[in-house]
């Protein structure tokens, strides 16, 4: 007899596991960083806050633990995603060929900041 | 020492509660020893808390409390719009990197709109220079460029203006 919580518990798992399979996915098939870096962000962020959750409600006792990985893994995921991008550009890292517009470059000469790593 | 006592005391409630969160037990070893550690860390620490913005206190928690489901329901719709373009044989996508002007003028406010930004479907906050956010966005629409940061830009002015 299974618990029907945690039945729900793996069931976020699961789903979970699928946004991460996805966002591999995308890792691989996307063409340049800065999409590749959209694809893992959005997906491995849900993936791995739902999979962090399904743990805590197939495991009551580990729910609180579980919440505060969760909420950190909100926090920071996107953090770095964008201090990966900027530090890519700022090094000078191509934009995909099929890209259709780029108004950063311009505003960074505009500024004078450009190549400087501040 | 004492400038902010509530910026303070809210910081030793906060880490204690932390604290208690990971270890997830009442023993009284556990507890000496998380206030030690939080009352330290709030010490020194509380400084770095951000100063409590103008407005109505009540309306702020609530447009926060707003903005987390807002956020929670972009995140769901930006997975499946990754798993759509991923998956599809032609990867529809149109990728470039667009400038837009949030309203938004505090720190904090700014940090949470370009987090929110990220995880919103198709755009990843890239760079502030001066009061522009500039934007990556895998599928840009030239005649509607505020339409990347449009859930946001309103709820999160509401909490940190």
């Amino acid at each position: 007899m299974i618990a029907i919580n945690e039945i729900i518990g793996m069931v976020l798992m699961a789903i979970g596991l699928l946004f991460q399979v996805l966002g591999a996915f995308g890792l691989i098939r996307l063409p340049d960083v800065y999409n590749r870096l959209q694809a893992a962000t959005k997906s491995i962020t849900l993936g791995a806050i739902s999979i962090a959750i399904g743990v805590g409600v197939a495991e009551p006792t580990l729910l609180p633990k579980a919440l505060i990985v969760a909420f950190f893994l909100l926090l920071t995921n996107p953090i770095i995603s964008h201090g990966i991008a900027r530090a890519a550009y700022r090094s000078g890292v191509p934009l995909w060929k099929g890209s259709v517009i780029d108004q950063y470059e311009k505003a960074l000469e505009r500024s004078g900041k450009g190549g400087d790593p501040q | 020492m004492l400038k902010r006592p509530v910026a303070l005391f809210l910081s030793i409630v906060l880490l204690m509660g932390a604290w208690l969160m990971l270890t997830t037990s009442l023993h009284y070893q556990e507890i000496i020893a998380g206030v030690l550690v939080s009352v330290s860390l709030g010490i020194a620490l509380h400084s770095i808390l951000p100063k409590a913005g103008k407005g109505n206190t009540i309306s702020r928690i609530f447009y926060f409390l707003l903005f987390f489901l807002v956020l929670t329901k972009e995140m769901i719709v930006a997975n499946f719009d990754v798993a759509y373009r991923v998956l599809h044989p032609k990867m529809p996508i149109r990728p470039g990197i667009v400038e837009v002007r949030p309203k938004i003028r505090s720190d904090m406010g700014r940090l949470l709109l370009s987090n929110a930004i990220t995880l919103t479907p198709g755009t990843l906050s890239m760079d502030w220079i001066d009061d522009r956010l500039y934007i990556h966005w895998i599928n840009v629409d030239d005649k509607n460029v505020d339409s990347s940061m449009e859930p946001f830009d309103k709820v999160v002015g509401e909490v940190f203006p």
